[in-house]
């Protein structure tokens, strides 16, 4: 192997599968993993995101495939000779153990002079903002103080990848945020490669450099935030990842580089998606278009788009930095317009008859 | 208006608790009053307060060592117990292979047949065996129920403590052994504390399965049934009073344990 190539790698899963009796957790997923990113894996519950994180630390073992780690064979090690280590979605703290015996825990099984795990274990602490918490117990912790111990514990002992199962669901709101960034900015400082896995979209959209979407086992798309979210791959990515609205249709016709589609009413012109060969798009298909809600431009007289509907609006939403409405359209479907907020910015009201309108590049079509 | 019919229905509830109780302990209450009595016929009117059945029991080399017999069984049976029990509720808890539904149901069987049986059965083996009766085999009794108790007490403690305990032990570097020492058996403390205390109390109260297999040394359950045979003395009393406070302050302590948990 390219001696560039293979630092640059730090996981390999290759045809990665796993059965539980009949049902597919996992369906033959392969991905590579770069040192030094913080790569998420994206997906609504039961998509087989947490599996695949515990294939990769040992705690199961696969039905197919192979994982590599920095060109060492992970299949036949148990999960303590991986250089791999796991954030647990409840931290796992050794509830009989002082935050310092838990986060010494890998240095005493690996019989490190107490002197050094003394003072490994200040810093680990340190680095997570918990220096002087060595004599606490987990008992007497905040959720956001166990969720760090747990961090110090697994880092401690400098695994090549750290993976973090869910770690964030347990907290508040705002905590929550606070430590989607302190956990980013941990990983920067450490740069160890990180793998989380959450279902949460927003979550995955500030931390990740590269996202990995799954559905009912399967990779759907890789790729960063940016990418996925102005180029989905399909209807599950576009719905999934930030909010859109979906409009069912029906294509009418394709001309050049549009394609003209009947939704009950109304006719929508989209540009000519570039995802999808001309030869699929046949007169009658029924397909989803896409139109985020930013996208919408929405006014009390007419507009000049391609895309122009009528409607009352029906939901208005100050929520800071963006008002957001909701307008029924004349055959009764929603739409959801973002607006940005300024103060001088127009405020809709409920009842009230208005025209919005998106171009045809906004609106994309999916199968 | 609601009180008053609350501890109308209330008070005879208090009455029909109070008598069950009466009916179940007042017999050995009386044991123990008149173990205090100085009159060789244990009835009615009291004579004096008086420690001589005590001091006639302790003085007895018979009682002390049956007594002896009885704590020597005791803690070799929780112990052989333990270890037994703990091993089972493993595997059983664990891992999964064919019988292992069948496997469970058979080591639960001492619960549920009488004593009688487990005794006979005992007494046929070691018969047809050729094993001499004596305290070993006493032991072996013991253990086939003893052990069925920390069996289910462990198990009820596995099925329950997070697996992500050992997981996380697994995951940081520690091998099977060191995580069963380090993280498992910490938190099965309390199981096996509660199941070793109940083990040796069912151990040395046990009396039907030990008749069978006793061989020639006595426990004190079994000396105070052929003391009975002989001719009653009130030194059974004081026997049979010294026997039930060790029950009793053990079974309290197991409580404080378990309570102490929630």
């Amino acid at each position: 192997m390219n001696e560039k190539i293979k630092e640059k790698l730090i996981l390999k899963i290759e045809h990665l599968s796993k059965y539980f009796g009949k049902i597919c957790a996992v369906d033959n997923i392969s991905l590579e993993v770069q040192r030094g990113e913080f790569l998420i894996l994206l997906g609504p519950s039961g998509c087989g995101k947490t599996t695949t994180l515990r294939l990769v630390a040992g705690l199961e073992d696969p039905t197919s495939g192979q994982i590599y780690c920095e060109g060492l064979f992970l299949n036949p090690l148990p999960p303590y000779k991986r250089p791999v280590n796991t954030v647990f979605q409840n931290y796992a703290l050794f509830p009989h153990m002082s935050v310092f015996e838990n986060v010494g825990y890998s240095l005493r099984v690996k019989r490190v002079p107490r002197g050094e795990i003394k003072k490994r274990v200040g810093e680990a602490l340190r680095l997570v903002a918990l220096g002087g918490f060595q004599p606490r117990f987990p008992r007497e912790l905040s959720g956001g103080q166990q969720q760090r111990v747990a961090l110090a514990r697994s880092l401690i002992c400098q695994p090549s990848i750290l993976l973090l199962d869910e770690p964030l669901g347990a907290l508040d709101l705002k905590l929550r945020k606070e430590m989607q960034i302190a956990l980013k900015s941990l990983q920067a400082k450490v740069g160890i490669t990180f793998i989380h896995v959450t279902h949460d979209q927003e979550e995955a959209m500030t931390m990740a450099d590269r996202i990995v979407v799954m559905n009912e086992g399967k990779i759907v798309q890789i790729g960063t935030p940016k990418d996925l979210y102005y180029n989905p791959v399909n209807r599950f990515v576009a719905d999934f990842i930030g909010e859109t609205n979906m409009i069912e249709g029906e294509i009418v016709e394709v001309i050049d580089r549009e394609v003209k589609l009947k939704s009950r009413n109304k006719i929508i012109i989209s540009a000519k998606p570039s995802h999808i060969d001309s030869g699929e798009l046949q007169i009658g298909r029924k397909v989803s278009v896409s139109v985020r809600p930013e996208k919408i431009v929405i006014h009390d007289r007419s507009l000049d788009l391609p895309n122009v509907f009528s409607g009352t609006v029906i939901g208005f939403y100050f929520l800071g930095i963006e008002q957001k409405i909701m307008v029924e359209t004349e055959d009764k479907s929603e739409i959801m317009v973002r607006v940005r907020e300024m103060k001088d910015s127009r405020v809709f009201h409920r009842g009230e008859k208005v025209k919005i309108g998106w171009e045809k590049e906004d609106g994309s079509i999916f199968f | 208006m609601a009180k008053r019919g609350y501890l109308q229905k209330n008070s005879i509830l208090v009455l029909i608790t109070m008598f069950t109780f009466g009916f179940l302990y007042l017999p050995i209450i009386f044991v123990i009053i008149f173990s205090f009595n100085s009159s060789v016929i244990s009835a009615l009117p009291l004579e004096r307060f008086t420690l001589d059945w005590y001091r006639e029991a302790f003085a007895d080399r018979q009682v002390l060592m049956a007594f002896r017999n009885t704590v020597y069984v005791g803690v070799i049976a929780t112990f052989l117990s333990l270890i037994l029990g703990t091993c089972a509720a493993f595997t059983l808890n664990r891992f999964r292979f064919p019988a292992r539904g069948l496997l469970q149901r058979i080591i639960l069987l001492p619960f549920v047949m009488p004593g009688i049986i487990t005794g006979i059965a005992l007494l046929l083996i070691f018969s047809s065996t050729g094993i001499i009766r004596s305290l070993a085999t006493v032991i072996i009794g013991h253990v086939v129920f003893c052990f069925a108790l920390v069996f289910r007490n462990v198990s009820a403690r596995l099925q329950v403590m997070s697996r992500s305990y050992e997981e996380a032990s697994y995951d940081l570097g520690a091998n099977r052994w060191q995580t069963f020492l380090l993280v498992t058996l910490p938190n099965m403390r309390t199981a096996l504390l509660s199941a070793a205390l109940l083990a040796f109390v069912l151990s040395i109260d046990e009396t039907l399965i030990t008749f069978f297999v006793i061989g020639r040394q006595n426990t004190l359950p079994i000396l105070i049934w052929s003391m009975l045979r002989r001719g009653f003395t009130p030194e059974i009393n004081a026997i049979v009073t010294i026997l039930f406070s060790v029950s009793l302050i053990l079974v309290l302590m197991l409580g404080v344990i378990l309570r102490k948990k929630e």
